[in-house]
């Protein structure tokens, strides 16, 4: 099975790094942008499985992000996660008209985060090795 | 490796990053203090700033298990976003300006608590 590439859209640089290691450690690739417009850029260059989003971004917003992203012809098929510290009753609903496949306020907990992207991805068993835990941390 | 070094070195490198995100703060603690010298002295300019910055520790701070600063940048947030998003004849100036000011003295007091009482800083 093809290792599943997800695309983590923060401008702070240690969650990034955080995500990174978790998602590694259960087994996914990643890739990295930092704002709305390196988002979309990003997408179209590694094509990724799945986007997890935060909407806190500087130079536009991820709302932004996502309209870039949903007006592409094959990378509005792409899966969004919106990860955001933001209120959710002000965001929640309009990122999902938006678009978005899911919205999680920060701290996101790892194993609610890691059962999104498997439903996202269309997995239905962890993306670990057998016997291996999935969510550490 | 077998799975318990890679859960080891998982826990070791998230150690890592949560520690640069305290010394990261750390170092942008004078910024945030000038900031709200001008916000104090009636400089709004330095608005925008702070609530990229509360906005940021506000879900760092929350990720990384610092809840007492993930709070206080929550609450300099909700004032920021009261008092950029609402024209200024409807807002109480210098009161909303002081609340503003002292939830920020709050978050570098706690900055400056997890600093002293989380990981060794090098």
């Amino acid at each position: 099975m093809a290792i599943k590439k997800i695309l983590i859209v923060d401008d702070d640089p240690d969650i990034r790094e955080g995500m990174h290691v978790r998602l590694k450690y259960n087994g996914y690739d990643t890739c990295f942008a930092t704002d709305a417009l390196s988002c979309v850029a990003m997408a179209r260059k590694e094509e990724p499985d799945l986007i997890i989003l935060d909407l806190g971004l500087p130079e536009g917003d991820g709302f932004l992000a996502i309209e870039g992203l949903k007006r592409h012809s094959t990378l509005k098929l792409i899966p969004i996660v919106v990860v955001s510290a933001r209120d959710a009753r002000a965001n929640q609903e309009r990122a999902i008209k938006a678009g978005a496949a899911a919205y999680l306020q920060k701290p996101v907990d790892n194993a609610e985060l890691l059962a999104v992207i498997r439903k996202g991805l269309g997995q239905v068993a962890p993306a670990v090795e057998p016997g291996k835990t999935a969510v550490i941390a | 490796m077998d799975n318990f070094d890679k859960q080891a070195r998982l826990q070791e490198q998230l150690a890592e990053i949560r520690e640069s995100f305290l010394r990261r703060t750390q170092g942008e603690l004078p910024l945030l203090g000038e900031l709200l010298g001008r916000i104090e002295a009636g400089d709004s300019t330095g608005l925008a700033q702070l609530q990229i910055f509360a906005h940021r520790m506000r879900g760092s701070g929350a990720t990384f298990d610092f809840a007492a600063i993930s709070e206080s940048a929550g609450q300099v947030e909700n004032l920021l976003e009261l008092l950029v998003g609402t024209s200024a004849a409807s807002v109480d100036g210098p009161h909303d300006l002081r609340c503003l000011v002292e939830c920020g003295r709050r978050l570098v007091l706690e900055i400056g608590a997890a600093t002293a009482h989380g990981p060794t800083l090098g």
